[in-house]
């Protein structure tokens, strides 16, 4: 009896908690399975294929490359909750606390807020293409335009910030943004955006990573690795900030 | 093996627990509505008013946005309906049918519901509103880029017969619904032109008439300010003008019917290097209203100014009590009806938090106000995700 109640609560337990099942069954590393956690959206293969690409590329091994792409999100995920616990906003979001519209500001300069999904708040940033319209890449839309006034996020965290660049080099950014928008679908891939393609799927952090990186070569990652997350744009060095929001 | 099993349940409930705390977008259940309670021909009898929330686009992420219509009843009581996310989504309501609009469908409320799917998903709104003259309810979406390059404003109209959609292939800044007509401000960002057009509906098909390109030769940059306005003689609507990062001017657009001449008017100079967006009104789609030949309109310090439409003067009529100066928001809505402004005011100190604040027009003067029950409590129950206001409308 006693081991019959043993095995319902195990394996609901197992049932509850291991996402995604389907990848449970694969085991081609402990970390995979990790990543895949904190990263449901992102398959399996996509994060192998990437990986087996790097590791061609870099002579790194695959496990190693998965360690460190587990190192980046598990900083991230510290990043995060330490923000959040600063913020004295544990547990709950906007709702109860104030929000802002994102407001107005020069072209090629970013804004960064607190993104939550269910799984890791990775933040989110956005670009201004003009001093009244932000350029981001947002699920399932990809790439697109939205009003600063209309872009709404939660008072606290959310900052905007200037890159340390030329003018001619801003504006260039700003416009080679806005011109994936439509053409560029949204990528759940956080994990190796830095080695992925500029001209194809996105993330938020990507588009802005990409802009800067082939106008002006500037790199805008704090840690370098093989991801950029947004809150790694928002640190990276050649940034000042121009306002909190 | 006692000791397993306690180390078990207790995994379990640590789990739960953790789960509910920071993922859980479920509401409580005291304040929420069942799906069979909106579809009640006598659901909005007790209804006088209905406020519109989301998460936004990019909280979508895992597909789990969501959005929440909270009806308030007569006893000042908040309830909610969940739907899917839809950033700036917005209402429609006339003679006792509420259209809600969520990512993928549109539901009739009131006389009989009635549900209708969308062929493609939409992530984020623009406008909804009812046309008398047509018989029907529509909604614009901030569609996207489309393949070609060319932009996309789906719109969907519809009665409880049907729904059809059509596509503006244009990037709407502002938008309006006034008069029995659908009028929108188009950008073009790259050449920084902004031109007045109005959609018309012949026969269940829709199409785009240009009006006018506004005449801009400092190239100066706008954002919006207001919902798109128009009495027998003219078009209005309010814009903010780009000065720096720090200043704006409010600028009033009005554009004769006939001759189509223009006129720019400027209402007021914002300079704020530390709260620069808090001249922004609680919500640009709502801010403005045309009454017994005045135009009103409240920006986000709470001030109420009028134009006057025949001698062109511009005055503050009155000023919210207790108006936030630094623009940061919980949630403030606001409505104007016929001499009526509705808004829905937060007080940091009221145990309710929302309280809904009922002005004249004609003296400036609060007429009525009631504590919402239950708003906070709703809007804190959903756990793990952001959502913000986006409409509010009087059904009364």
């Amino acid at each position: 009896m006693k081991k019959q109640v043993v095995s319902t609560v195990l394996a609901f337990c197992l049932t509850a908690f291991s996402v995604p099942n389907a990848f449970a069954q694969n085991h081609h590393s402990s970390y995979t399975d990790k990543i895949l956690q904190m990263q449901p959206d992102l398959t399996e293969e996509e994060l192998l294929s990437s990986v087996q690409t790097i590791a061609i590329n870099t002579g790194d091994t695959e496990e190693a490359l998965l360690k460190q792409i587990y190192k980046e999100l598990k900083n991230d995920q510290e990043k995060a909750k330490m923000e959040k616990q600063l913020s004295g906003e544990l547990g709950t979001m906007g709702s109860s606390g104030g929000t802002v519209s994102v407001g107005t500001s020069t072209k090629g300069n970013f804004y960064y807020t607190a993104s939550q999904t269910a799984y890791l708040n990775h933040g989110h940033v956005g670009m201004y293409y003009t001093s009244s319209t932000i350029v981001e890449s947002v699920p399932d839309t990809g790439v697109r335009t939205i009003s600063t006034t209309l872009r709404k996020v939660d008072q606290g965290d959310a900052q905007v910030k200037s890159v340390t660049t030329t003018t001619t080099n801003r504006e260039n950014a700003a416009t080679w943004a806005y011109s994936r928008v439509g053409i560029d679908d949204y990528s759940y891939n956080f994990v190796t955006n830095r080695t992925t393609s500029h001209y194809g799927d996105k993330n938020c952090s990507k588009l802005i990573w990409s802009a800067y990186k082939l106008n002006g070569n500037l790199d805008l990652d704090v840690d370098g690795g093989l991801g950029v997350y947004p809150r790694d744009v928002r640190d990276a060095p050649g940034t000042s900030l121009v306002r909190n929001i | 093996m006692k000791k397993m099993m306690f180390l078990f349940i207790l995994l379990l409930l640590i789990g739960t627990f953790g789960y509910n705390l920071f993922f859980n977008k479920s509401i409580d259940a005291s304040h929420s509505i069942e799906k069979e309670a909106i579809q009640d021909k006598d659901f909005l009898k007790n209804k006088q008013a209905v406020m519109y929330f989301s998460t936004t686009a990019d909280q979508d992420l895992d597909g789990k946005g969501i959005s929440l219509a909270v009806f308030i009843d007569d006893k000042g009581k908040a309830e909610a309906y969940r739907m899917k996310g839809l950033e700036l989504g917005s209402l429609s309501f006339y003679e006792n049918e509420l259209m809600l609009v969520d990512k993928n469908t549109f539901k009739l409320v009131g006389k009989a519901y009635k549900e209708f799917k969308m062929n493609k998903p939409q992530y984020t709104g623009e406008r909804t509103g009812y046309l008398k003259k047509e018989d029907f309810h529509i909604s614009i979406f901030n569609t996207g880029v489309n393949k070609d390059g060319g932009y996309d404003s789906n719109i969907w109209f519809g009665n409880i017969s049907g729904v059809q959609s059509g596509n503006i292939p244009y990037y709407i800044l502002a938008s309006g619904i006034p008069n029995n007509e659908v009028l929108i401000l188009t950008q073009d960002t790259e050449k920084n032109q902004y031109a007045l057009r109005k959609v018309l509906f012949t026969k269940n098909k829709m199409n785009v008439q240009d009006l006018i390109t506004l005449h801009n030769p400092q190239n100066s940059e706008f954002s919006v300010r207001s919902p798109i306005l128009s009495d027998s003689d003219y078009y209005y609507f309010i814009l903010s003008e780009f000065i720096d990062d720090t200043t704006e001017n409010t600028v009033l657009f009005r554009i004769h019917r006939k001759t189509l001449l223009q006129e720019k008017i400027r209402l007021a100079t914002y300079a704020n290097k530390q709260h620069p967006t808090a001249a922004i009104p609680y919500n640009v789609k709502n801010s403005a209203h045309i009454y017994n030949h005045k135009l009103y309109y409240i920006n986000g310090l709470g001030e109420v100014v009028t134009f006057d439409t025949q001698s062109k003067k511009t005055n503050l009529l009155f000023t919210l009590k207790d108006a936030p100066k630094d623009g940061v928001r919980h949630n403030e809505e606001t409505f104007f009806k016929d001499d009526s402004l509705y808004a829905v005011r937060y007080s940091e100190k009221s145990p309710e938090k929302h309280i809904l604040e009922k002005y004249s027009l004609n003296s400036g003067k609060k007429m009525d106000s009631f504590k919402i029950k239950g708003l906070h409590g709703i809007l804190t129950s959903v756990k793990g995700k952001s959502i913000y206001s986006y409409d509010f409308k009087w059904l009364r």
